[in-house]
């Protein structure tokens, strides 16, 4: 079970992470906890493909990086969408609708 | 993006990201404390949760597009560590290289200075150089007299202004103390027209440039940084010069040197002062004494060739005027020739440059010598590369098999070459600069400066032949090693893969071939530079050149004129024979070999000059004892002695040459000469024979030379003393310091001796380089061969333990070794005796005494390099020899 959660998360990942930081800048331990609270644990992100995802995202000019202090006080990287990740996002988004609908629709028409 | 730029965000992008996993890591641990674990519990699983951190680094680190510096710079770090592994290769490697770029730049640096820079001057490639030529001296001069200057200045339409500069020598006095200085006459439009500003104060100005003006001069920044120490104070002073005070008004800039390549004048002074600083001088007036530099610079949208035709429209004018005024003595074939003279533009933008006409050939072939043993250093280097090739085919070829790009593993290989060059490049340079000091001796004592700085544009030279020859010495193996397929060198390990070692061998072969005819040619250049220089060495002057001193003097430059001159040169020869010490002394306008020569027209008096033939002799004004204090044997007659004074008949002595041009097989005794415009000097005595010697060059076949007493010359404004003396007596300098007094400076003190040796400086200088190099290519050719032979060798251990097994002899083994290296060297002699016949047709203007392709050279520099060559392939010869083929064969 967990393998397949691995290989469907894999598609959709940088579209959740791109969902996550729309909503304010934010640091990578953050975005993960945030994708598995909201998951209900469901997501369970590893830190071997988080890290990646996001120097990919960042280098593609979707995300922003800048060193902030937490609300701890520690230096932390936020991660913020620019306006080209925000526009990757709604067609990420758009895209993925598309598709979940046409599965749901074959999965109902189907029965 | 600047690559250095990248580079270095890459390395903070490293820290960035170590910073962020920790920073998640730590995060992770807080919670887990939090939510109730215990710290060293917490780390523990918050690690494992992790994973590998080098593993995300890594991923992390893949994301950018990979650049091509970041890939350079990685092959770079792969490269230096497998060069620190072997530092012999390394240190061969880099010091051959070194060696070669090294001498490139030096040589380079003199090539740029004295044939290739450009005048710092604004746009230099609009400056013309007005230069003569007569029907007789088809290659043309560039001294014009000063009138033609002015006619042209008002009255030419092409250029936007013109200038004129000549040289004049001075006496300067500052505090009492007098030193001899070069300055520069220069046209009040000199230093605008040429748009070069001062340094500090100001330039000259057209308005200086009149009798009228407060004398003002500028000085040179080199002489101003050495004689007044860089003391900004020194505007504004006075200073005399010749004993006119003049006023230092400003200095020039640090990178002008003067339009005279070589000359670094140490002042520069209006034109309209010269009569003021040499008495008595018709320089400005006279339309016929050519001692002027004219320079132009064009109009815009004027072409050089219509500059030409309008100066030569202009030029009969001042002809013609000239020679209205001429004294009515001038023969009418002297008017002829005079009116057939007509103007030739050349560039000016790199300056006027005597060293240039004199030492191009040289310098050139100096270039083309170091360019050659670059090529042999590039080969030996190459063949090394080849050889570690081989030893890292197995290397090369895992990596293929892993994936590699032969492309990348090329470039790879490249970088390596390149990393060598790099440092054989600083090496080099470091060299260079040394190597330029002792370049720069040579031709410093042939010109009074040379700017000869290893400035950007010899670093920009030295990088690029070093990337040039990277390439070139870093390709071939780089093909050869990644041209085989992986498997079956792997399969096969390193040893093996015998159908593909003859084609290498051929390659290493073919560079060994090279190199020989290579170091053949240079060691037959340098061959007979050095049989030329030793004919030099002992060729017969016609003088003595031991136990005799030389000083000259310039005392008209500190007022002496007319009667006082002469009693000042009359006493000081006196004073100096009284020495003890001194067996005698002599004065003369040129002393031998000194290259201050003069000519005259002179013939038989009341015949007319004609215009070809016995016309023009060498001259030399002398003093009584000239002959006995230089050995210059009097063959009939007398010398000169005191009682051929002022009012005494006039008298002359002639060498050999010239008695037999003039007279052919008659005594010249008693006959009669006449010399000067119409033969104004009336009848001239010939009372002395003298043994013919050499004048101006140890090369020159004699010339005719006349011999003049100085007593019966108007005014002769720097003579040169010749002092012969008993033993070691060194010149009583301070005592001829007292006795001429601070007013006149002593200059030139130099033995004769040495004088001679000096005249032969190119020579030597060139034949001490090509010596050089030429030994330089026979060392690397030898370790190029022994390198090669060696390799070979270890190749061939198997078979040859095979061979002495079915019983070959050592002997055998020797021969066959030494055999194949015999083929080697015999094919590249004969390709190099094949090149030098071609090459050194070059320096045969270089040459004295023996042809270009004189067969003692070739066959005695064709054994030397045998010789080596052999004895390179006889130490791995030896070694196959050894052999033991019981080893040899339980080895495999």
């Amino acid at each position: 079970m967990a393998e397949e959660k691995a290989e469907f998360l894999k598609g959709t990942l940088d579209m959740l992470i791109l969902k996550v930081v729309a909503l304010g800048p934010i640091h990578g331990y953050a975005i993960a906890q945030r994708i598995q609270q909201i998951s209900r644990d469901f997501f369970q992100l590893q830190q071997g493909s988080l890290y990646p995802a996001l120097h990919r995202l960042e280098d593609r000019g979707w995300l922003r990086a800048a060193w902030k202090a937490t609300e701890t006080g520690r230096e932390a990287k936020f991660y913020a969408l620019t306006p080209k990740g925000r526009k990757q996002l709604e067609a990420e988004v758009r895209n993925w609708e598309q598709m979940t609908d046409a599965v749901a629709l074959i999965l109902r028409t189907a029965e | 993006m600047r690559w250095y730029y990248r580079f270095f965000r890459r390395q903070l992008a490293e820290k960035h990201l170590d910073a962020e996993l920790r920073f998640h890591l730590e995060q992770r641990i807080a919670d887990l404390v939090t939510a109730g674990k215990a710290p060293e519990e917490a780390r523990r699983r918050a690690r494992l949760e992790f994973g590998g951190l080098d593993q995300v680094k890594e991923e992390c680190r893949d994301v950018g597009a990979s650049h091509i510096i970041e890939t350079l710079v990685q092959d770079a770090r792969y490269d230096l560590r497998q060069l620190r592994r072997n530092p012999g290769f390394t240190a061969v490697a880099v010091l051959t290289l070194a060696l070669g770029i090294g001498a490139n730049t030096a040589i380079f640096s003199v090539v740029d200075a004295v044939l290739l820079k450009m005048l710092p001057v604004r746009n230099p490639q609009q400056l013309l150089l007005v230069g003569v030529r007569t029907p007789k001296h088809g290659h043309g001069r560039f001294g014009l007299p000063y009138p033609a200057y002015e006619h042209f200045r008002d009255h030419n339409r092409v250029f936007s202004s013109m200038l004129a500069y000549g040289g004049i020598g001075l006496t300067a006095t500052l505090d009492g103390i007098s030193d001899k200085a070069n300055g520069e006459l220069v046209s009040g439009s000199y230093f605008e027209a040429l748009g070069v500003n001062a340094w500090s104060g100001r330039t000259l100005f057209p308005q200086d440039d009149s009798p009228g003006a407060r004398p003002a001069t500028v000085l040179g920044y080199r002489y101003w940084r050495g004689r007044f120490d860089s003391d900004p104070g020194v505007i504004g002073k006075s200073i005399l010069l010749n004993r006119v005070p003049f006023t230092i008004v400003g200095i020039t800039p640090p990178g002008f040197f003067g339009l005279q390549i070589g000359a670094d004048p140490e002042f520069y002074i209006p034109m309209a002062f010269e009569p003021r600083l040499v008495p008595g001088s018709r320089r400005l007036e006279s339309g016929s004494t050519w001692w002027l530099t004219i320079m132009g610079r064009l109009r815009s949208g004027v072409s050089a060739p219509r500059a030409q035709a309008n100066l030569n429209q202009l030029f009969p004018e001042f002809l013609q005027a000239t020679v209205a005024e001429a004294p009515p003595n001038w023969p009418e074939s002297m008017k002829d020739a005079f009116l057939k003279q007509w103007i030739v533009l050349a560039p000016g933008s790199q300056g006027q440059s005597k060293l240039r006409e004199r030492f191009r050939l040289p310098i050139l072939i100096l270039m083309g010598v170091v360019l050659l043993v670059l090529l042999i250093a590039c080969t030996n280097v190459a063949n090394l590369l080849l050889a570690r090739g081989v030893a890292r085919r197995r290397e090369v070829a895992t990596r293929m098999a892993l994936g590699a790009a032969r492309k990348r593993i090329i470039r790879q290989f490249l970088t390596e070459s390149v990393l060598l060059t790099v440092a054989g490049g600083l090496a080099g340079l470091a060299m260079a600069g040394w190597f330029t000091r002792f370049l720069g001796e040579f031709l410093l004592s042939q010109a009074a400066f040379l700017n000869l700085q290893i400035d950007h544009r010899v670093i920009l030279f030295t990088t690029v032949i070093a990337f040039i020859v990277g390439i070139l010495f870093g390709l071939f193996p780089a093909l050869r090693t990644t041209r085989e397929d992986p498997g079956t060198v792997i399969k096969d390990g390193t040893a093996a893969a015998p159908s593909l070692l003859p084609l290498r061998m051929t390659l290493a072969q073919g560079l060994i071939i090279l190199q020989v005819a290579l170091s053949l040619v240079l060691l037959a250049g340098a061959g007979l530079l050095v049989r030329s220089l030793e004919d030099l060495e002992e060729v017969n002057t016609g003088f003595t050149h031991e136990q005799v001193l030389l000083f000259s003097v310039s005392p008209t430059e500190s007022g002496y004129t007319g009667t006082r001159l002469r009693n000042f040169y009359d006493r000081l020869q006196q004073d100096l024979q009284a020495y003890p010490g001194v067996r005698s002394a002599s004065l003369s306008f040129a002393s031998p070999l000194s290259r201050n020569e003069s000519t005259t027209m002179i013939s038989e008096f009341g015949t007319r000059p004609a215009v070809h033939t016995r016309s023009h002799s060498y001259r030399n004004i002398i003093s009584p004892d000239y002959f006995a204090t230089l050995g210059i044997r009097l063959i009939a007659g007398r010398e000169f002695t005191e009682r051929d004074g002022a009012s005494a008949p006039k008298v002359a002595i002639v060498n050999q040459t010239f008695a037999r041009d003039y007279f052919g097989s008659e005594s010249p005794l008693g006959k009669k000469l006449g010399y000067g415009p119409g033969q104004n000097s009336g009848p001239v005595e010939i009372v002395g024979l003298a043994q013919d010697s050499k004048y101006n060059s140890l090369r020159e076949r004699h010339v005719p030379m006349v011999y003049l007493p100085y007593q019966q010359f108007a005014s002769v404004s720097e003579m040169t003393f010749e002092l012969r003396i008993r033993g070691r007596t060194t010149l009583p300098l301070a005592a001829i310091r007292r006795q001429v007094g601070p007013a006149v400076p002593i200059t030139n003190v130099i033995t004769l001796e040495e004088q001679v040796s000096r005249s032969l400086l190119p020579e030597r200088v060139t034949v001490t380089i090509t010596s050089i190099f030429g030994l330089l290519a026979l060392v690397l050719t030898g370790i190029g061969l022994y390198g090669v032979i060696s390799h070979w060798v270890s190749q061939r251990t198997h078979e040859i333990g095979i061979r002495m097994a079915l019983g070959a002899q050592r002997l055998d083994v020797l021969e066959h070794v030494l055999g194949q290296g015999f083929r080697l060297i015999l094919i590249g002699i004969a390709a190099g005796i094949a090149g030098a016949v071609g090459v050194t047709r070059l320096i045969s203007s270089l040459l004295y005494g023996v042809k270009p392709t004189d067969p003692v050279t070739f066959i005695a520099v064709s054994l030397i390099l045998t010789a080596v060559a052999l004895l390179a392939c006889y130490i791995p010869a030896q070694r196959a020899a050894k052999v033991d083929p019981m080893v040899a064969l339980r080895h495999e």
